[in-house]
């Protein structure tokens, strides 16, 4: 389809050792480096930050029912009372951590998926590929919230859900890559040396799609933060006594229209910034591996 | 030549113009085959229209149908009685009646000259009609259990009908507030699914149907020839939104001109939005924290009662309402029937933890409560429509750690579940006006399928004393027995009681007829919607 | 293009029959009575013989390819069953709920390829200026952006604070002019817009920067060629083509998104009745509601793919592999 001229990379020429390569370039990329930056920040901030912060993320307090952003509650407080900067954190917590299992599940499922396929003789594949084409037809957004209807919600749900919904691009981008792979010659020549499936997919197939697969990746931690956000905020999403930062905007809808501007500002920021940062770092990874290969986008 | 040099750049041929040309067209044809005409007509704007925000749909508009509120719809059905701006039972459609001496034979005369919105005289066979469908098993009305104990009903003349009974039922003429539904229209129908639910509901109130966009609104137009005068108004709207934030951006906006407003939105009203908030000081309308008793955690009385001990209602009083309630320990606090001497249970956590100690919880290392292997962990539940149940539920929760109880608050879309089936809820109720209404249905255990007690609640000595109630024509003596009703409630309790609101309605200036009186659970401040008006607007 | 289209036609039963799958597996998990799922709410009335023979009728007796095949062939005939609140038609619901959906995504796309190629030939013909940085900034953040919090922002600052649009729903009560109907798309429209343009516009940008950098640009520039002549008649179209293809990719992005607009601004389209068919676990919209959505995306793929091999022959010639 045409979709694989716009994902094409340019792999034909293999550098002697590709990691190093990209990562010494990687950092002289700007933007890229903000990306960075800004992930390592907001990891530190929600592992360590909490516990400086120093306030009970489920403590109520009545006196100080929608506060604004003070000394004592640097974020202001929701209409409990709690402190807005805690729960952010720990909304963090969970944002990434759904983020990150999600994704590694989709990349793990989709890269099986797409290697098979393309290491798949023709009658095999080409109805993997419809498959493949008719279930990236659904609207991921669609899939999720029909599978949050059914049964209990619980972190571990979620992760298994979005990630369940999201491997559909990676697995096409693996069989791109691998079908790519299957023709340069360092792969045929371990053919005919007669190297095991096993070992060909991962000492010459795996490594050389890393780069690709590492810029898909990024991108989706994000778009899984994207989702997570949204099926929270719509109360399908993180059971809803986990904070997490969807949680907080669905809360704020209510507090914002009475002055507590706080209570929606600050979560939506921080989504924004998570995203960016991720985009910005799967950007330049791209960029890095193709300069001459402009961006469909993220 | 210039293709020539498009073909080495990029290798194709593109046609530029037809290809803008395709993609208009495409989005033209996508956006007419979406437009849709104008539905309504042009109304001018002239006339006298009152919106009203409404968080829920009503299914249908029968009011004999399904599980109807009594207080819920007074525009176009009327009953045989209402009650009044002091929450007496005053007759409506009824004249003047008459009881025999035993209380087992009424005889009612009705107000004569009264039409249907489609000019039928009403008559006493309508009545007999209505009662007969509401007790009519394979209709569903959910009001069968309110008038159980009506064995016959007469047509002694057109004006006249008689309602005997098996046994005397004090809260009969109250009973006789349902909205009565015409013979002529729905005999011989399908009840259950005649358009009359949905598309020609024909009453006698005030107000007569006009439209119904289903998940919109639901319009209804004056009718002039109320046999209680004209109303004022010439049409209400009733949009639904049940998003609160919604109503509150729409009621600022002008788009609606009365709403529902919880307690922490009050703030967000500026004196310049041109809204008066009207506070109802004291209202029947209650909310608790409802037990399942088909769950183990809570069939044993002292689990109960130290849930009660647990709760510091007034810090949900100020935490969830902001001040705008009253702590509550049973039903009928403000009803005339309510006792002023009951033992309360107040916030006493010493208190709870013996109890829970001698009903066998040990506290175990994350500090919750166990009991051979099991924690006391629970789900409560709270409809997500609703933030003050949200906010309720967690600050309770809160309170129950203290004692080492764990309630996992669940936020669900009430439409997603049967209360039945959930462990614990934050419900509400509560009736201004006959106790009968608010005890029977929900408390007494041999109702079935038909009648409200979702909890399961089971308790012998408050199924005979609801009966007595029910039966006992003095006044006085109904008093003593819901009040020992109400001691009965505390020591075994079906709900952990938790606060009384007072509802506020944010109104626009200019609309006149809010009057204070005490609401219960769902009555609506347009129970005399009759008298509203909106003065001083084009 | 013949030969294209019906392989493209084939293309699209896996996908039929795949939503079909989905949508039916939907009403066969639900919890809950089967028979209630079909007749609506008034099931728990109904006596236990009346159940029975019901069930029967449905075929609920029946092995699940056979109920699958009475299913299809209730869809094709267009009964797609009866809401579980109120026991309303769904086929009547869902069809004006899609026209409403229709007019949100026809006006996206429209202001999406006016705005992206305007910008997009903005930044990319000033390459490395600060009007290239901020688009390009702009389309980055706009992309990581929640759909429902640009809608809520836009609510509360032009709807609440300025008060120049209005926050919600399609028309007002009474006054369904043209003008109020613009009124009311304007802020749902300027969401759905925001949030899906970012790579239209870098994709734009991208092509017309290689373009201008090229040889290609000198060559024309030296036979004689006018500026805008090589840009309306070679920039543009060229630029169109990853556009149109990513537009087809992208587009269950663009209705999940639409479906979440219509949610915060109580659009009363498609996506608003499926996320109150899954809050409220009304099973049987919710099937639907799938169903017409699968065919929905499916169409637009269709289309967009289509549309890119009409125009691009080489494609076409290449797609058998």
């Amino acid at each position: 389809m045409a979709v694989e001229r716009v994902l094409e990379l340019d792999m034909d020429r293999v550098p002697a050792n590709p990691r190093t390569e990209i990562v010494t370039a990687f950092f002289r990329h700007r933007t890229a480096m903000a990306g960075l930056f800004g992930l390592i920040a907001l990891i530190v901030l929600s592992t360590l930050g909490p516990s400086v912060v120093g306030h009970d993320p489920t403590a109520t307090d009545i006196l100080a029912i929608y506060a604004s952003p003070s000394s004592s509650h640097l974020l202001g407080t929701d209409q409990l009372g709690r402190d807005l900067l805690t729960r952010l954190l720990y909304g963090g917590r969970v944002s990434l951590l759904v983020g990150l299992m999600a994704t590694l599940m989709a990349t793990v499922i989709g890269c099986a998926y797409g290697v098979f396929s393309g290491m798949a003789p023709k009658w095999l594949e080409y109805p993997m590929m419809q498959l493949l084409d008719a279930l990236h037809a659904i609207p991921v957004i669609l899939l999720v919230i029909v599978s949050e209807v059914f049964g209990e919600s619980s972190l571990i749900k979620m992760v298994l859900v979005i990630g369940l919904a999201s491997w559909m691009g990676i697995a096409r981008m693996a069989r791109t890559e691998c079908r790519r792979l299957m023709e340069a010659d360092f792969v045929k020549g371990a053919i005919v040396a007669g190297a095991s499936p096993t070992r060909l997919v991962f000492r010459h197939l795996l490594p050389n799609m890393f780069a690709p697969l590492i810029v898909v990746v990024t991108v989706g931690i994000g778009q899984a933060i994207l989702l997570e956000s949204t099926l929270s905020f719509l109360n399908l999403g993180v059971p809803t006594t986990v904070p997490s930062w969807g949680n907080l905007l669905g809360n704020g809808m209510s507090s914002v229209l009475g002055g507590a501007w706080w209570t929606v500002l600050f979560p939506g920021i921080m989504i924004v910034l998570t995203v960016l940062s991720m985009n910005l770092v799967g950007d330049g990874l791209r960029d890095l591996i193709d300069p001459k290969n402009r961006s469909i986008g993220s | 030549m210039e293709d020539g040099l498009m073909k080495k750049r990029s290798g194709c041929r593109i046609r530029a113009l037809p290809l803008v040309w395709m993609t208009v067209f495409f989005v033209l044809i996508v956006i007419v085959s979406g437009w849709q005409p104008t539905s309504s007509e042009a109304r001018p704007m002239s006339e006298k229209t009152l919106v009203v925000a409404r968080s829920g749909e009503p299914e249908w508009l029968n009011p004999v149908a399904g599980h109807q509120h009594p207080d819920s719809d007074m525009a176009l059905f009327r009953g045989l009685f209402k009650i009044d701006a002091k929450n007496e039972l005053v007759p409506d459609m009824a004249q003047s009646w008459e009881v025999s001496p035993d209380g087992r034979i009424y005889t009612i005369r009705l107000r004569p000259h009264i039409r249907w919105h489609d000019g039928i005289p009403f008559t006493a066979e309508d009545v007999r009609f209505t009662l007969d469908a509401i007790q009519n098993p394979k209709n569903h009305s959910g009001l069968k259990t309110e008038v159980e104990e009506i064995t016959k009903v007469e047509v002694v003349d057109s004006l006249t009908v008689r309602i005997s009974l098996s046994r005397p039922l004090a809260p009969l003429l109250s009973k006789l507030r349902i909205g009565l539904i015409p013979k002529h229209l729905l005999e011989g129908k399908d009840f259950n699914t005649d358009p009359f639910n949905h598309v020609r509901p024909v009453g006698t109130g005030p107000f007569k149907f006009a439209e119904w966009k289903r998940g919109e609104y639901l319009v209804l137009v004056a009718n002039p020839d109320f046999y209680g005068g004209r109303p004022k108004l010439d049409r209400i709207i009733y949009k639904f939104i049940p998003d609160p934030n919604v109503r509150l951006v729409q009621l600022k906006k002008g788009e609606i001109d009365i709403a529902l407003i919880s307690p922490k939105q009050v703030s967000a009203i500026r004196p310049s939005d041109g809204i008066v908030v009207e506070v109802v000081e004291k209202s029947a309308d209650y909310r608790v924290m409802m037990f399942n008793f088909r769950h183990p955690l809570f069939q044993d009385v002292r689990v109960r009662q130290a849930v009660q001990y647990a709760t510091d209602r007034q810090t949900l009083v100020d935490g969830a309402l902001l001040g705008y309630g009253h702590p509550a320990y049973g039903p009928l606090q403000f009803n005339w029937a309510g006792a002023k001497e009951i033992p309360r249970h107040n916030h006493d956590l010493k208190k709870a933890e013996i109890l829970l100690h001698e009903a066998g919880w040990t506290r175990g290392n994350d500090g919750i409560l166990e009991k051979e292997g099991r924690r006391f962990s629970f789900h409560l539940t709270a409809g997500s429509n609703d933030p003050l149940r949200v906010d309720l539920a967690t600050l309770l929760a809160g309170q129950l750690k203290q004692v080492g109880i764990e309630a996992v608050v669940e936020v669900k879309d009430f439409t997603s579940f049967k209360i039945q089936e959930v462990e614990a809820l934050i419900l509400g109720g509560g009736f201004a006006d006959e106790p009968d209404d608010d005890l029977y249905r929900f408390f007494s255990s041999h109702l079935g399928k038909e009648g409200r007690n979702y909890s399961g609640y089971q308790n012998d000595t408050v199924d005979r004393l609801l009966e007595e109630g029910r039966s006992t024509l003095n006044p006085e003596a109904r008093k003593r027995i819901y009040q020992e009703i109400q001691r009965e409630l505390i020591v075994n309790p079906p709900y952990n009681f938790l606060v009384y609101l007072k509802p506020l309605y944010a109104v626009r200036k200019g609309v006149a007829g809010f009057t204070h009186k005490i609401f219960g659970h769902k009555t609506t401040p347009l129970w005399n919607v009759e008298e509203w008006s909106v003065e001083g607007r084009p | 293009m013949g030969h294209y289209l019906i392989i493209r036609m084939v293309g699209i039963v896996p996908q039929l029959f795949l939503i079909s799958l989905l949508a039916f597996a939907i009403m066969k998990a639900a919890p809950g009575d089967p028979v209630a799922a079909l007749v609506g709410g008034s099931a728990e009335f109904m006596s236990e013989a009346d159940h029975q023979r019901v069930a029967h009728n449905l075929g609920l007796d029946r092995s699940l390819i056979v109920q699958y095949g009475m299913w299809v062939n209730n869809v094709l005939q267009g009964d797609l069953g009866r809401s579980l609140k109120d026991g309303r038609e769904i086929r009547s619901m869902l069809f004006e709920g899609l026209a409403a959906t229709l007019i949100l995504v026809g006006c996206a796309w429209g202001v999406i390829a006016l705005m992206a190629v305007s910008a997009g030939y903005w930044a990319g013909s000033r390459r490395r200026s600060w009007v290239d940085y901020i688009v390009s900034a702009c389309a980055l953040v706009s992309f990581a952006t929640p759909t429902f919090w640009m809608g809520l922002i836009l609510i509360l600052v032009f709807s609440v604070e300025l008060d120049l649009f209005p926050s919600a729903g399609q028309t007002s009560l009474g006054d369904a002019s043209f003008v109020d109907q613009l009124q009311h798309l304007v802020l749902p429209l300027l969401t759905i817009v925001l949030t899906q343009i970012g790579p239209y516009i870098r994709l734009v940008r991208g092509s017309i920067q290689d373009t201008l950098l090229s040889d290609f640009m000198r060559a024309a520039r030296a036979r004689g060629l006018t500026k805008s002549t090589v840009v309306w008649r070679y920039l543009f179209p060229n630029a169109l083509t990853p556009c149109i293809t990513w537009a087809g990719f992208s587009f269950p992005l663009l209705v999940g998104g639409t479906f979440i607009v219509e949610w915060v601004f109580g659009w009363p389209g498609m996506g608003r009745l499926f996320l109150q068919a899954a809050m409220g676990r009304n099973y049987p919209l919710l099937m639907a509601a799938v169903l017409i959505t699968g065919l929905l995306v499916i169409a637009g793929n269709l289309f967009a793919d289509l549309l890119v091999a009409w125009l691009n022959p080489k494609l076409r010639r290449g797609y058998g592999r």
